[in-house]
C-alpha cells in the first residue's frame, strides 16, 4: 500500500452567522494515498466542497476550521503560516474548479493564464513558461496547442475551458490535485475524455486526486476508493467496487437506489423520502436517522462513531447491512 | 412505428439562426444550422425522448413545437392541422393543449406570486374554472402532484428545488392538456428529488394518458421514461429506435458512444462494457462538416462516403431508423451530392 498524501482528520468547519452556526463539516476523516484517486460524493449540501476548501485554507468568511488535522506528506496544514500555503497552492496540491468560464480571468490569454504559475513557482523565464504551456496544453489534449495559447478563455468550448483549468493545475506537477464537480457542466461524451485524462495522468505522474461529484456513476468510472458524505459527516467509505456493489450504509444504499440505471428501466425508483436536515440544526445522533429505513431509538440517542472493520471499509451506522 | 395515429408530427423541420455581423465584416451571412431537417412522430399516449448534447437542436426542436419560436422552414402537425397557420381561437385551444415542464425549477417560478397563483394562473388566462372551482382545482393538483393542499398560500422560496419541480408539474398540468414538452425536468435537481420527479412523471403520464416529449441529454433518465427515443447530433437525427432497441440493439457509431459514456453506478457494468472515447469536440453548428456530420468524430469511419454523402434515415429494423452509411444499402441508401457513385464501391 502506497504512503499517505493527504490525511484529513476529524475535521470540522463552521460558519459563524448573526444568529447561527451551520456545521458544513463535521467530524470528517480520510486519507488519499499517492497514485490513489478518491471520490468524495454526496448531495448538494453534504459538506464536499467545503471540505476540500479546508484543505487548501481557502474557506470563505465567515468559516472557519475549529477543530481537525489537515496532514499533507505528515506536515500540518493548520499551522502553517498564510505565506507557505501560498507556496504550497498550486505547486504541490492545486485546484480544479466545477465552473471553468468563472475561474479562468478573462483579461488573459490562455498561455498567460498557465504560464503564471511557472514562472512564480518555477522561476522559469518568460520564453521557457511559454514553450512549456504549449506542452501542458498538448498533454491535456487540447489539438494545436501552440495557436491556442493566444486565445481567451471565452474563445474556448466548455470542455477546452476545463482542459486549460487542469492544465494549469498540473503546471506545477503537484503531488495532489483537488477537483470540485470539474465535469458537471460537460457534455457526457467530453466528460469520459476528461476522466480518461486524468487516469492517464494518475498512472503517468503518480499524484493523488481527490474528486468531488455528486455522481455515483462518475465514481464507479473513476475513483478506487469513495467517501460518501452526508450533513456534513462521512457516512461510509472504502474501496468503489465493494461500497457500490455491497452498501452498508443505509443512506449509500439509497443513494443508488433512487438512481435510474441503465438496462434496468422497468425497476420502478425508490427515492428518499425527506429533505436533508438543515446544517444550522442538526439532529442530535445520526443525522440520516429521521429518513432511515433501519433507525431506531437508540440511532438518534448520542453520535454514531465511524467503525473501521479493517478491511479499510468505515461505516458510521449503529444497524449497518451485511 | 406505434398503430394509434400521431399526435404530433414533425416534417423536415429547419431552425437556423442568423448571426449579425459586425460593420467591418463582409464576408456572406452566416446562420446557426440548429435544426436542420428532422421528421420524426409523436403518437398519442407515447412518451418520446429526444437526446444528444449541447448544440444538438433537441430544445430548439421543443421550442418549435411549443410555439415559442418560428420555424425556418418546414412543418408542425398537431391531430392532423399545421400549428403555423392556426386562427386566434385554434392558437388558443393549441395553446391549452399543449403544456411545458421548464428546466429549472428556481427561476421558472416567479418568486413573488404565491404556488396557487402560479397554478392558477394558466386557469386565469385561458378563463377556465371561474370563480370557486379555481380554488378547488388548484388545491386537487397541489396533492395530484404530491404536495399539501394548505400550500397554496406560500411563496417559492419556501419549498425545496424537487418540490418546487412538483409545482411546475402542477402548473403544466392545470389546463388538462394533451401534451407536455418536458425541458431537462430534473437536471438541476438532487439525487433524491430527480427519483421523485421522475416516479411523478411516470404516474402523470398513466393517470391522464399524456404524450411527453422529454428533452434531456442523459440516457438513463430517458431509458426510464419513455416509449421510444430519438437520438440527435448537431441539428440532425441520427437514430430513432424504442428504448430497449436502442439500448440493447444500438446502430449509429454515435448512439453507441454516447451510450457507453454514460457513467453508471454499477462498477461491474463500467468493468465489462466497451468503452468508446470519442475524439474531438462537437464540431460548430455555425459551419457543420459535410457528408455525414459525425464523421470527423466517428469511430467506425469507413471511407470518403462518410466525408462526401449525407446518409438518409432509413429504416434497418422495424421501427429501428439509424442515418449511417455502415447500414446503407449499396445503390439506394445515398443522397445528396455523391449519390451517383454507389456507397459499397467507395473505400
Amino acid at each position: 500500500m502506497a504512503e499517505a498524501l493527504l490525511e484529513v482528520d476529524d475535521l470540522h468547519t463552521h460558519f459563524h452567522l448573526k444568529n447561527k452556526v451551520v456545521r458544513a463539516v463535521n467530524g470528517v476523516s480520510f486519507t488519499v494515498r499517492r497514485g490513489e484517486i478518491v471520490g468524495i460524493a454526496g448531495e448538494s449540501g453534504a459538506g464536499k466542497s467545503v471540505a476540500c476548501l479546508s484543505i487548501m485554507r481557502l474557506v470563505p468568511n465567515p468559516g472557519r476550521i475549529e477543530r481537525g488535522r489537515i496532514l499533507f506528506t505528515g506536515e500540518d496544514l493548520l499551522g502553517k503560516t498564510e505565506r507557505q500555503m501560498r507556496e504550497l497552492r498550486g505547486q504541490t496540491v492545486s485546484m480544479v474548479f466545477e465552473d471553468p468560464l468563472n475561474s479562468l480571468d478573462p483579461a488573459f490569454t490562455v498561455g498567460a493564464l498557465i504560464g503564471e504559475a511557472l514562472i512564480l513557482h518555477k522561476g522559469l523565464s518568460k520564453r521557457e513558461a511559454w514553450k512549456k504551456s504549449g506542452e501542458l496544453l498538448r498533454l491535456v489534449g487540447i489539438p494545436d496547442p501552440e495557436r491556442r495559447l493566444d486565445n481567451y478563455a471565452h474563445e474556448l468550448s466548455g470542455g477546452m475551458q476545463q482542459r486549460v483549468m487542469i492544465a494549469i493545475a498540473l503546471s506545477c506537477d503537484p503531488a495532489l490535485l483537488i477537483a470540485d464537480n470539474p465535469t458537471t457542466a460537460l457534455d457526457v461524451t467530453i466528460q469520459i475524455q476528461i476522466l480518461d485524462l486524468v487516469k492517464q495522468l494518475r498512472d503517468r505522474l503518480g499524484m493523488g486526486v481527490l474528486w468531488i461529484t455528486h455522481d455515483l456513476g462518475v465514481v464507479a468510472k473513476l475513483c478506487d476508493r469513495v467517501v460518501i458524505m452526508y450533513a456534513g459527516e462521512v457516512m461510509e467509505q472504502g474501496d468503489v467496487y465493494g461500497v457500490l456493489k455491497r452498501p452498508r450504509h443505509p443512506y449509500t444504499r439509497r443513494l443508488i437506489d433512487a438512481l435510474p440505471k441503465l438496462g434496468r428501466p422497468e425497476r420502478r425508483l425508490m427515492p428518499i423520502e425527506g429533505r436533508p436536515p438543515d446544517p444550522a440544526h442538526l439532529p442530535s445522533g445520526c443525522p440520516f436517522a429521521p429518513r432511515c429505513y433501519k433507525a431506531r431509538p437508540e440511532c438518534e440517542a448520542h453520535d454514531v462513531p465511524l467503525v473501521d472493520n479493517g478491511d479499510g471499509r468505515a461505516v458510521r451506522c449503529l444497524f449497518p447491512e451485511d | 412505428m406505434p398503430a394509434q395515429p400521431a399526435l404530433m408530427e414533425v416534417r423536415n423541420l429547419v431552425k437556423h439562426f442568423p448571426v449579425r455581423r459586425g460593420i467591418f465584416d463582409r464576408g456572406p451571412a452566416r446562420a446557426v444550422r440548429a435544426v436542420d431537417g428532422i421528421s420524426f412522430d409523436i403518437a398519442g399516449g407515447e412518451t418520446v425522448g429526444l437526446v444528444g448534447e449541447s448544440g444538438c437542436g433537441k430544445t430548439t426542436t421543443g421550442r418549435m413545437i411549443m410555439k415559442l419560436i418560428t420555424p425556418t422552414s418546414g412543418d408542425i402537425r398537431f391531430e392532423g392541422a399545421s400549428i403555423g397557420g392556426l386562427s386566434f381561437e385554434q392558437e388558443r385551444a393549441y395553446r391549452r393543449s399543449v403544456q411545458m415542464v421548464f428546466q429549472d425549477p428556481y427561476s421558472s417560478l416567479n418568486p413573488r406570486m404565491t404556488v396557487g397563483s402560479i397554478i392558477g394562473y394558466p386557469m386565469r388566462i385561458q378563463n377556465a374554472y371561474p370563480g370557486a372551482a379555481r380554488d378547488v382545482r388548484i388545491r386537487e393538483l397541489l396533492e395530484l402532484v404530491g404536495l399539501s393542499r394548505f400550500q397554496a398560500s406560500w411563496y417559492p422560496h419556501e419549498f425545496s428545488g424537487g418540490e418546487r419541480q412538483r409545482v411546475g408539474i402542477a402548473a403544466a398540468l392545470a389546463l388538462n392538456p394533451k401534451f407536455i414538452f418536458c425541458d431537462e425536468p430534473v437536471s438541476s435537481l438532487d439525487v433524491s428529488a430527480q427519483a421523485q420527479i421522475l416516479n411523478l412523471l411516470k404516474d402523470v403520464r398513466r393517470e391522464f394518458n399524456l404524450t411527453i416529449l422529454i428533452v434531456t441529454h442523459n440516457l438513463s433518465v430517458v431509458e426510464y421514461l419513455s416509449d421510444r427515443v430519438v437520438v440527435m447530433y448537431l441539428g440532425k437525427i441520427v437514430e430513432i429506435a424504442g428504448t430497449a432497441d436502442l439500448y440493447r440493439e444500438t446502430l449509429h457509431p454515435y448512439t453507441k458512444a454516447l451510450v457507453s459514456a454514460i457513467p453508471t453506478p454499477d462498477p461491474d457494468v463500467e468493468r465489462e462494457r466497451e468503452q468508446i472515447i470519442l475524439r474531438g469536440e462537437i464540431p460548430s453548428p455555425l459551419d457543420p462538416p459535410t457528408g455525414c456530420r459525425f464523421h470527423t468524430r466517428c469511430q467506425s469511419y469507413i471511407g470518403d462516403v462518410c466525408r462526401d454523402v449525407e446518409p438518409r434515415l432509413q429504416q434497418v429494423r422495424p421501427g429501428h431508423f439509424a442515418a449511417c452509411h455502415l447500414y446503407a444499402d449499396p445503390g439506394t441508401a445515398t443522397t445528396g451530392p455523391g449519390a451517383a457513385r454507389p456507397a459499397g464501391q467507395l473505400v
